[in-house]
């Protein structure tokens, strides 16, 4: 199916939402006579259905509001607010189902990370056509209001339990409809605009059907866990299949958090959502021999203390993770002794052209520069700021700039604390200097 | 011959998205007779590469990544006339990603290399579980298996694959390689009989040629 010839003057004074109604018809009758909906609506559908159906969207959802919410093209822009993210409903349906340990269907997954790859290509070569998908998952709130409620009645859930994304905007769907309606009409009030933006719906509507088609009935999947349980947007990657492990993997993940308060002003809820899916992750290198461990994580260090997360929060991260995974299963805890020599690794290499004395020292002093309330606001920010000077000097280029741009950026922080970062990075680099001379 | 400016520009339209641009340069150099192999290893290998390097180094963004994948495995077609216009020398091969990788580019190259060498390549593309991997080998009956990996810590994924293989077909030979093993791993494929490392399509075609 293709959009019809916008050259018509008869498609030229019809408003997209309209053509976008008109358009899509056949491929939402074909969507909703897919046996996933007519299962839920005898009330037959099995929870792992419904739980993976939840999953898949939290995987498309996850990619395709951050591709809006961060888009440069003004109608994108203007038609994008907070008020429209479904991700966070999507997550607390899923955390409701946690208990219940549900096994990842990996062809749905592999079904929506399809559809996300189009997204993302879309973000960055044509980002209003964003809107075709964009279109198509609020529409869906239409349909998911006349469906609350079989899924309530179907698993038995009370209030909105487990049915917050089936709720999005409770008894205001239509209103809120229509006000979407009106403002995606004014913005793409440009004819030639609508045809890109109704393939792109298509589009869509063509990765939902493969994606229901697969949801049921599910078939079997070898692999219980799929990384996007943890993080919607990771991708693909490997993670545990022991359930231990991932518990164990998500405490070290908070508790490099704690440690470093720094990442959560930084980078929020979205970056934990990485470091949780990142702390799986390097669970699974457990599986190499050390030097190949430490290959993976001279590799991940490059990677992260270019983008403003120093290897001290790696060296860390990796000695959490070695305790956590040690007392949840200790029949493996030699296999996990690698996740220690690894951080020995990278803290040798971090003190090779400092002292751990005056590693030490330096921080402190950035904590009494910055006074006791921003030091304690701001724990072992210090030690990154020196730290990311040590990778700096072992050879990680913009290690430095991509802590220093972000900390002495006028508009978050006072003087006082941007005058402290600058003089910390000056004295550690003079240190540093001066060691390699000696 | 790619001279080195005209890598320069592709690269940079490449990290840009500029699709046409990447398309008419391509164009420009197979109506001026560009070997293919060159074409492959200097100019997409050598760029996708960089790519990479980029990404890694925060240079560009992982969105500039997709991009750039994307565009490339469009170019990949513009080359197919010549190369299957290539005579048959009645040899096949499968190509595959093992189970989890999901880079597929690579191995897309390796098997369009073996057709320009008048093999037949078979591309089984990306996440092949290792049991359909075992029934298309039954039925094409190949000289050989090429396996691709880019992300290192599937390398656990990949060795179950070639297990998998070699307990089916023990006299099959296998050739690995991808941008995985910059980081080391070779050993693991030293593990296994008749089975080959290739770091570079140039590599390839030296063993090809012998096989």
């Amino acid at each position: 199916m293709t959009p019809k010839d916008v050259s018509t003057s008869e498609n030229q004074s019809i408003q997209i939402m309209t053509r976008l109604k008109e358009e899509t018809k056949a491929y939402h009758s074909k969507l909703e006579a897919l046996p996933y909906f007519k299962a839920l609506i005898e009330h037959i559908l099995p929870l792992e259905c419904y739980v993976n159906q939840l999953r898949a969207l939290a995987v498309i959802h996850g990619v395709l509001e951050n591709e809006m919410a961060t888009s440069q093209d003004e109608r994108v822009v203007d038609i994008w607010e907070n008020g429209l993210r479904k991700l966070p409903l999507l997550e607390d349906d899923l955390a409701f189902f946690k208990p219940r340990v549900v096994s990842d269907a990996s062809e749905s997954i592999q079904a929506a990370l399809a559809m996300t790859e189009k997204i993302r290509l879309k973000g960055i070569e044509k980002p209003t056509t964003l809107l075709g998908y964009l279109y198509v998952l609020e529409g869906s709130t239409l349909g998911n209001h006349m469906h609350r409620p079989d899924i309530t009645a179907t698993f038995h859930l009370n209030a909105l339990d487990g049915c917050g994304y089936y709720s999005s905007y409770r008894d205001q769907v239509q209103t809120h409809w229509n006000r979407f309606s009106k403002k995606v009409n004014g913005i793409m009030d440009d004819p030639s605009l609508h045809n890109p933006v109704i393939e792109a719906a298509h589009e869509a509507f063509s990765g939902l059907e493969v994606l229901y088609t697969f949801l049921y009935p599910l078939r079997k999947t070898n692999v219980p866990f799929h990384v996007t349980r943890i993080n919607p947007e990771a991708g693909n990657h490997p993670i545990p299949e022991d359930e231990r492990e991932i518990e164990a993997a998500l405490r070290a993940s908070d508790r490099g958090w704690a440690e470093f308060p720094y990442y959560e002003k930084r980078y929020g809820e979205r970056g934990k959502r990485f470091s949780d899916s990142d702390a799986c992750w390097l669970v699974t290198l457990t599986a190499l021999d050390q030097e190949s461990l430490k290959k993976q994580m001279d590799w991940l260090l490059r990677v992260l203390a270019t983008r403003g997360m120093p290897s001290l929060m790696l060296e860390k991260t990796l000695c959490f993770l070695y305790n956590e995974l040690a007392a949840a299963v200790p029949e493996k805890t030699a296999m996990y002794e690698k996740l220690r020599g690894a951080a020995d690794a990278l803290k040798e290499t971090r003190l090779r052209d400092i002292q751990e004395k005056d590693f030490q020292k330096l921080a402190g002093e950035f904590g009494q520069a910055v006074g006791p309330e921003m030091a304690a606001s701001w724990k072992n920010t210090g030690e990154l700021l020196v730290a990311a000077v040590a990778d700096e000097r072992n050879g990680t280029e913009g290690a430095v700039a991509s802590v220093q741009g972000w900390l002495t950026d006028v508009d978050r922080f006072s003087g006082q604390w941007i005058l402290a970062v600058n003089e910390i990075l000056q004295k550690a680099e003079k240190v540093t200097y001066k060691r390699i001379k000696t | 011959m790619i001279e080195e400016s005209v890598y320069e520009k592709y690269l940079s339209a490449l990290l840009a998205g500029r699709r046409s641009e990447c398309h008419d340069i391509v164009q420009k150099l197979l109506a001026n007779g560009i070997d293919l192999k060159e074409l492959y290893g200097k100019l997409f290998q050598r760029s996708m590469y960089q790519v990479g390097e980029l990404w890694e180094n925060n240079r560009i963004t992982v969105a500039n990544e997709h991009l750039a994948t994307s565009i490339t495995e469009s170019l990949l077609n513009l080359a197919y006339p010549s190369i299957f216009a290539t005579e048959r020398i009645g040899k096949k091969a499968v190509i595959s990603c093992s189970a989890n990788e999901f880079h597929q580019v690579g191995g897309k190259m390796v098997a369009d290399i073996l057709e320009l060498n008048g093999w037949d390549g078979h591309f089984l593309g990306a996440n092949t579980p290792p049991e359909d991997m075992v029934q298309y080998i039954q039925e094409v009956k190949p000289d050989l298996v090429g396996l691709s990996l880019s992300i290192f810590s599937n390398i656990g994924h990949l060795e179950r694959c070639i297990d998998v293989v070699k307990t089916d077909f023990p006299n099959m030979d296998l050739l690995i390689g991808g941008q995985a093993f910059r980081w080391g791993g070779t050993d693991t494929i030293k593990r296994h009989s008749r089975a080959e490392y290739v770091p570079s399509l140039d590599e390839l075609e030296r063993s090809i040629k012998g096989a």
